[in-house]
């Protein structure tokens, strides 16, 4: 229990700490929101209608640190302000417009890549040193190691443009009408197809070598000898006895990619226009749009921390090595 | 309490896992349900398709419909709402739309339109010049509503009156001539809504009422749809435009090329990939509107000398300019600055063949003018400033926009041939803006002001309306010039409505122009406009040059566009 309250308040602390970071770092950035908005408009306004807009626009001049008290006030009102981008749409609106595509697409996308990644993985250990084993691992590593972006406009340019099979972007089918119906959900899924194979491509390399190191060491246990020797079928074998025990590790770096989902994808959503968050945080960056950057910023940051609290919950919960350690330093 | 290992078995965990993205996934639908406005919202199979333009950019789009916000949907500003009077810079007239004709008083100070009979709002209501006196009524009692007629409501407009239903009348404070465009192109909003709106600058209107041949059908986030209406007041043929966003010009280039997109901008080589992909239906045409100048801070010496921005001037490569940053899609700039499609009659052909040396490649030229200058050669050749220190400048443009990148570096290549140290700085959008808005930077790239006379442009080059002490805000005057010369001539252009006055003082302006050389005129700027023939007809292009092809340009004159497209059959 104790162990869990430091946990807790460690937590707690980083949270202020990246809070106060988000509302620094975007005014950190060269350049300010007010002639990045009106920029487009520059043939129609004079100097002066400049300075009223700004006015109207609640753009203020205010010191750093009065502006700081304001943030924090609606802050913790739950106001996570304007968007100056989309002016005046809240923030929270449009974060409710992306979240739901960004958890759809990451989910998805790191499913497939762990999925994909554990049976090649465990496969590849189980047939140690087999024509399987030499090449399909380096050859993961190998796809995982091109850069993303040029993976996934190479993807794109294949798939999309040059054999037109998959759509080009987009969360689903201008043709079809959001809702609970075979044709939208098929068309979520044709859509989600290239996204999500691409994150997943990338990062299926990874969870390969991670469950095959691990898995050849579980081999050389003596109950995967004592199962062999009962005659069980080599399936159940691989699968029941040793991949079961060698996914342990995995699945904690599995809740930390999740916590990494928001952040991780921005270049995806923005090649494949896919109307996630990370879409979002690459429009906010260069319209300078502070308030969307920081509610973004602070979802990120809050759901990494919030992830990384459930998986030190979930070690405490599985290995009594780190309750034991605890108690005794304490 | 000690979290009992045993409850979470492994099983668990994963299950754990798709029960997470089931909840994502039902996250997803609930957040993005259909907010079609009205009935009609299918399509697809069975209904005649309808135009898609490629006009919307960035990740989701919010429903934002109010024609007086920064950032509000393309469709307000395009096809809803509709202006008095559109400004075709490709044949140079003010085309009737809701009004059908102007007037000027003898001195000039009181400005009379008559308005169009049978428009009707797209909820059947009558359009009046009631509606006409509320629109600028309300531009004036709120500050931060943009609209075309912004500045003009602010600085000269006294008054606007309704005698009659059809109708309105501005009184001027003073006579201001070049009003006339701003007024003709507000766009317009029914009073019978707009008077309940309790703050027009936060309003998204999210169900927009106009006069415009389109109404909202559907919205989602990433794309929205508007149909063709009853009782618009002329024939509109094709049924609706469809309207998605894209994260990018890469996205919508490949959509384009794909025939996914009927209406788009700018696509780079068009000959290459877009047309040879479908000669017979991929088409583009850039008609030039304004130039791309190369701006020095005339705050810092040596660039307060006209003979050094001179000098400078001759040492640069255009056609290397045109070839590589417009795929060879333009001309080199003359000695005015203005664009030969931009003002059909206004330039003075005199004036620039006389002073044609001065946007001309001459190193020896540029060489000799700047020694005369008094920027002696230093060690390595390299030209020392006045006081004799080592001079080196900065060249800032924005990174990512790949053309002016590909000039700037014309630009210190040819400038270090004459002994100019030159270095080519890349920053971001925003930080671009900042710096050049306020006149902290050396040089850099710029479009010229494309207003619907010379009067902006030379406005924005070199009065004192425009310029702003350094650190103080201006998005015209960059270069932060001003002489009285040019505040009296532009006094005078705005008192007279006659044209041809008007014209005689713009060669005044010309003449100034080449006199004091505000900024360096490098090549015009095409305006990017690309189509397909395969679902609509009717377009404008070089052949048929009725309309702008341009989808997002400066003036609502999309709408010129709409009434001359056909469906295929």
């Amino acid at each position: 229990m104790s162990f869990l309250l430091r946990r807790a308040a460690f937590y707690a602390v980083a949270g202020f700490v990246a809070v106060t970071l988000n509302f620094l770092l975007p005014r950190l950035m060269p350049g300010d929101p007010a002639t990045t908005l009106f920029a487009g408009y520059a043939d129609q306004l004079g100097p002066d209608d400049l300075a009223s807009l700004k006015e109207a626009y609640g753009l203020s001049d205010a010191p750093l640190l009065a502006q700081y008290a304001d943030y924090l006030r609606s802050l913790l009102g739950g106001d996570l302000g304007t968007s100056l981008s989309q002016f005046p749409t809240p923030v929270t609106d449009l974060i409710r417009d992306g979240l739901g595509w960004s958890l759809l697409l990451g989910t998805v996308s790191v499913l497939i890549g762990f999925t994909a990644g554990t049976l090649l993985g465990s496969f590849a250990a189980w047939r140690r040193g087999s024509r399987f084993d030499t090449l399909v691992p380096p050859l993961t590593m190998f796809v995982g190691s091109f850069p993303y972006f040029f993976l996934a406009l190479l993807v794109l340019y294949l798939f999309a443009v040059r054999w037109q099979a998959l759509p080009q972007g987009h969360a689903y089918g201008m043709d079809v009408a959001p809702g609970l119906t075979p044709e939208f959900l098929g068309s979520v899924a044709t859509h989600l197809l290239l996204p999500a194979t691409t994150v997943a491509l990338v990062s299926v390399g990874a969870w390969v070598l991670s469950i095959r190191n691990t898995m050849i060491g579980v081999l050389d246990e003596d109950y995967l000898t004592m199962a062999e020797a009962k005659g069980l079928r080599t399936w159940r074998v691989m699968g029941h006895y040793a991949a079961r025990n060698a996914i342990l590790p995995t699945v904690t770096s599995l809740g930390l990619a999740v916590g990494h989902v928001f952040s991780g994808q921005l270049l995806t959503e923005v090649v494949f226009t896919y109307p996630g968050l990370g879409n979002q945080l690459y429009a906010a960056v260069t319209t300078h749009d502070y308030p969307l950057m920081q509610a973004l910023f602070l979802m990120i940051t809050i759901s990494v921390l919030a992830v990384n609290f459930a998986v030190d919950a979930l070690y405490a919960a599985l290995d009594p090595r780190v309750r034991g350690a605890a108690t005794a330093s304490s | 309490m000690v979290v009992d290992p045993r409850r979470f078995g492994r099983r668990t965990l994963l299950r754990g896992a798709g029960a997470l993205g089931a909840a994502a996934f039902t996250a997803s639908l609930t957040g993005c349900t259909e907010t079609g406005a009205g009935q009609g919202a299918k399509s697809g199979a069975g209904t005649a398709p309808l135009l898609t333009v490629a006009s919307e950019q960035g990740s989701t789009l919010a429903r934002n419909f109010n024609p007086f916000a920064a950032s509000s949907r393309w469709a307000a500003r395009f096809c809803v709402y509709e202006p008095l009077m559109i400004f075709n810079h490709v044949t140079g007239a003010l085309e009737p739309w809701l009004a059908t004709g102007f007037t000027w008083s003898q001195e000039n100070t009181v400005l009379t339109m008559k308005l169009r009979d049978k428009v009707t709002w797209s909820d059947g209501r009558p359009f009046t010049a009631e509606d006409v006196t509320f629109t600028f009524d309300l531009l004036k009692r709120h500050k931060g509503l943009i609209g075309y007629a912004t500045g003009a409501v602010a600085n000269y407009v006294e008054a606007v009156r309704a005698p009659d239903a059809g109708t309105v009348e501005f009184t001027f404070k003073k006579a201001y001539t070049p009003a006339l465009h701003d007024i003709a192109q507000q766009l317009l909003v029914p009073r019978h809504i707009w008077s309940a709106v309790a703050d027009p600058v936060t309003h998204t209107n999210p169900d927009p009422v106009g006069t415009g041949p389109f109404t909202l059908t559907a919205f989602r986030p990433q794309m929205y749809e508007l149909r063709r209406r009853d009782g618009y007041w002329q024939p509109i043929a094709i049924p609706g435009l469809r309207v998605p966003t894209y994260a990018g010009n890469d996205q919508i280039n490949s959509a384009l090329v794909s025939g996914q997109v009927d209406w788009g901008g700018l696509v780079p080589d068009p000959d290459r990939t877009f047309v040879a992909k479908d000669r017979r239906n991929n088409h583009y045409w850039w008609p030039r509107i304004s130039d791309i100048f190369l701006f020095v801070n005339t705050t810092k010496a040596p660039f307060d000398d006209p003979a050094v921005r001179k000098a400078l001037s001759m040492a640069l490569d255009r056609r290397k300019m045109v070839d590589i940053a417009v795929w060879g899609k333009s001309e080199p700039a003359n000695a005015v600055g203005i664009a030969r499609d931009a003002y059909p009659g206004w330039i003075d052909e005199s004036l620039t063949s006389a002073h044609a040396g001065l946007v001309t490649r001459d190193v020896a030229a540029a060489n000799a003018a700047l020694d005369t200058a008094g920027l002696a050669r230093g060690a390595g050749g390299r030209r020392t400033g006045k006081d004799g220190e080592p001079a080196s400048f900065d060249l800032v443009v924005p990174s990512g926009w790949t053309d002016f990148v590909a000039v700037a570096q014309i630009v210190t290549q040819n400038l270090a041939e004459v002994g100019v140290t030159v270095k080519l700085r890349t920053i971001g959008f925003d930080q671009w803006t900042s710096a050049v808005y306020n006149g902290r930077f050396d040089i850099t790239l710029g479009p010229g002001e494309r207003g619907a006379s010379p009067f902006g442009y030379f406005r924005a080059m070199m009065s004192s309306f425009t310029r702003r002490p350094v650190g103080e805000t201006s998005n015209l005057n960059f270069h932060r010039l001003a002489v009285p010369e040019a505040d009296e001539l532009l006094e005078r252009f705005a008192t007279v409505s006659d044209a041809a006055e008007q014209r005689k003082i713009g060669r005044g302006l010309q003449k100034l122009f080449v006199e004091v050389f505000p900024a360096v005129p490098l090549y015009e700027q095409p305006e990017w406009g690309a189509y397909s023939s395969r679902r609509f007809t009717g377009w404008p292009d070089a052949g048929a040059p009725y309309a702008p092809l341009r989808n997002s340009p400066r003036f609502p004159t999309p709408l010129l566009v709409y009434p001359k497209l056909k469906p295929v059959a």
